[in-house]
């Protein structure tokens, strides 16, 4: 008998900022607006603190995909750090593909009263973590051919 | 003796005709033009490693222009050698005969098909005459005395159209003052422009070749299309009348107008004389003399 | 101050292919300046590694370090401690801080940039060259322009015939050098500079490897000389 090899279910770490997107998405919450449960979300006070080092790390950590949100340009409440971390996901984007983990990583803008956009981005991104599959780090889950066998005689007696 | 020398001296109108070295090792197309116009034509020049594409050795080639019965103006360019092996040059030149040397600094090296090459420029165009003038004195770059002594009849570029001029001025007193007895020009189009700018050249009485050239298809292309980059400009009308036309027949209207400015020249004794560029073909050369009644 | 640039991602993953566990070593000096070399630079690397690698299903043990400049003993030293714990070492110093460490500690070495030359910081992320250490500075003869570096050809007579616009035919967006040392001259009033023929350039005096010992260490450091 063959076991049904597991679901791949995307884990896919959001940075946010608190002013904006983080609002949105406890609102998406509160309006219990339905969308994949493939987000963790990690809330920044503006994703002008976000280290290029988090994203990576996040790659490390075994996330499939990681998205960044906050204010829409000129709406930063901190005036300039959504800029900021525009040009360092840009940055972060060709540091991945130079490893050959294109496409996983994205900014977005997401306003505060846009809980519809908050689920909006979730999905997109759930999307492409799928077309994309499970992200290396992640292989590890993957069981070992001995594990597999003995499971097999386990399920048959 | 040379030929150029003399005929500069005498205050003559030198015609100097510039062939093309392949890039290879047959020189017959290289040549050809000698064989035909050796009794018409002053000089043939060689240029080294032009536009700092690899070419036959100038030196080679210039004695392969005495052979075939012609006298050779010889480039020497500072991009590809030291101050070592252009010093042993200028002996090899001397050894050979070979009198007439055009010395430039030579386009630099990322302009030329071997881009990763290393660009020496361990002497500069004014350093080279300087070095050239010792040895016809007698002694090489660091003092020490030679066997024998060269004759050198030395020349240097000027650019009239230069932008700034003033740094150009003063370069070229300093080609005078290092060595350099005639000067070529790049490709002139405008004579009137070319009178007026040799009219307050510090030293109008040094002779100058004034540089004529025929347009191939793709500089037209490139004057028409606004992305002409040189140090000398070409007139709108011309590139008008030439744009569009069949490759052949823009070298021939080329020819054509560049025989009435040899003409012009000469009559109005503008020049000292003239340095075709016609991609090195004998049929273009002569469309001009016949042009210009030479 | 010495500007480089780090090397494709490529070029690193391959030098440490062989290894199982390795050492990044930073450097807070010229490299962590220009964005290349530093501390942040050594954690992305090191994180770049980890994925690249967890992407071919290997594990690549590494160590991270960044230390004040890797051009000097007394900063370098402390790591001969544990830098035999590492089967290799990438530095992300320049030449000279790669070279150095090596000959400290007997680990194969890896740089992880290209040391591109010594200039300035126009701005974040924006270096352009100024010097190429010829050990024959002409600064005060060419009105603050060096005509070794800022002229592709290195003429000390020029301009060369090339010039378009005032600007150099190596790289049109780059202003000739000689047409800014003539206007600075000009502006100095010290045109005269310009007139005279300036003689060839003495390479011998930099020969290399070069040394130099300071005047007064002359005494101490006669052997060497």
């Amino acid at each position: 008998m063959n076991l049904k090899p597991m679901k791949y279910n995307p884990k896919i770490l959001a940075l946010v900022c608190t002013y904006c997107t983080y609002t949105a998405a406890d609102m998406a919450g509160s309006a219990r607006m339905q969308y994949p449960a493939t987000v963790r979300i990690v809330k920044y006070l503006c994703t002008g603190r976000i280290d290029i080092l988090h994203i990576l790390k996040a790659f490390e950590a075994g996330a499939d995909a990681v998205l960044v949100s906050g204010c829409e340009a000129g709406s930063c409440h901190f005036l300039e750090g959504n800029l900021r971390a525009r040009e360092r996901v840009e940055y972060a984007k060709q540091l991945l593909e130079e490893i050959g983990l294109g496409g996983r990583l994205e900014m977005f803008e997401v306003a505060a009263s846009d809980a519809p956009k908050w689920v909006e981005v979730v999905k997109e991104m759930t999307q492409r973590a799928l077309e994309l599959g499970p992200a290396p780090l992640r292989r590890g889950q993957a069981f070992h051919p001995e594990t597999l066998a003995q499971l097999e005689k386990v399920v048959e007696t | 003796m040379s030929k150029l020398r003399e005929v500069l001296s005498a205050g003559g109108f030198a015609v100097v005709v510039e062939i093309k070295p392949p890039r290879g090792t047959e020189v017959a197309e290289m040549l050809a033009p000698v064989s035909r116009l050796r009794g018409r034509v002053t000089a043939f020049s060689v240029p080294d490693n032009e536009h700092a594409r690899l070419g036959l050795a100038a030196l080679a080639a210039g004695r392969l222009v005495q052979e075939a019965g012609g006298e050779p103006l010889v480039h020497l360019t500072c991009r590809d050698r030291n101050r070592l092996a252009l010093e042993s040059d200028l002996l090899g030149a001397a050894s050979l005969g070979l009198e007439n040397l055009l010395l430039v600094s030579g386009d630099y090296i990322t302009l030329g098909d071997h881009p990763a090459a290393k660009p020496v420029y361990d002497a500069d165009s004014v350093q080279l005459l300087q070095i050239a003038r010792g040895l016809t004195e007698g002694q090489d770059s660091v003092g020490l005395p030679l066997s024998g002594r060269p004759s050198f009849f030395l020349g240097a570029v000027v650019i009239p159209e230069a932008d700034p001029l003033a740094p150009q001025l003063l370069k070229f007193e300093k080609k005078i003052t290092a060595g350099a007895e005639f000067f070529i020009t790049p490709p002139v189009f405008d004579l009137e422009k070319f009178r007026r700018w040799r009219e307050q050249l510090p030293a109008p009485a040094v002779k100058i070749l004034t540089g004529i050239k025929v347009l191939g298809a793709a500089e037209v292309e490139q004057a028409a299309a606004g992305t002409w980059r040189k140090v000398y400009s070409v007139p709108p009308d011309l590139v008008q009348d030439l744009a569009g036309k069949e490759p052949e027949e823009i070298l021939a209207r080329g020819a054509a107008a560049a025989g009435s400015l040899v003409q012009r020249l000469k009559r109005g004794n503008l020049a000292d004389g003239v340095y075709l560029k016609a991609k090195g073909r004998t049929d273009l050369f002569q469309k001009i003399l016949e042009a210009a009644g030479l | 101050m010495i500007i480089a640039k780090r090397k494709p991602f490529a070029e690193i993953k391959a030098m440490v292919a062989p290894y199982k566990k390795i050492l990044i070593v930073g450097c807070g000096t010229c490299v962590a300046v220009c964005l290349a070399g530093g501390e942040k630079e050594v954690g992305l690397l090191a994180s770049q590694l980890k994925l690249a690698l967890g992407l071919e299903d290997k594990r690549l043990e590494i160590g991270e370090i960044t230390v004040e400049r890797q051009c000097d003993l007394e900063f370098i030293r402390p790591l001969c401690d544990f830098i035999a714990d590492y089967e290799a070492i990438i530095s992300m110093a320049c030449g000279a801080g790669v070279q150095f460490i090596r000959e400290l500690c007997h680990r194969p070495i890896f740089p992880a940039v290209n040391t591109a030359f010594i200039g300035v910081n126009n701005d974040a992320g924006f270096y352009t060259e100024r010097c190429r250490a010829c050990q024959h500075c002409y600064l005060g003869i060419t009105g603050g322009v060096c005509p070794v570096t800022m002229c592709p050809k290195g003429l000390l007579n020029g301009p060369c015939g090339g010039t378009v616009n005032g600007r150099c035919e190596a790289d049109p967006e780059k202003e000739c050098a000689w047409t800014r040392i003539y206007r600075n001259l000009e502006q100095e009033g010290r045109l005269d500079n310009m007139r005279q023929i300036l003689p060839l350039h003495p390479h011998d005096r930099a020969t290399t490897p070069g040394t130099v010992i300071h005047p007064a260490y002359k005494r101490r450091y006669e052997a060497h000389e």
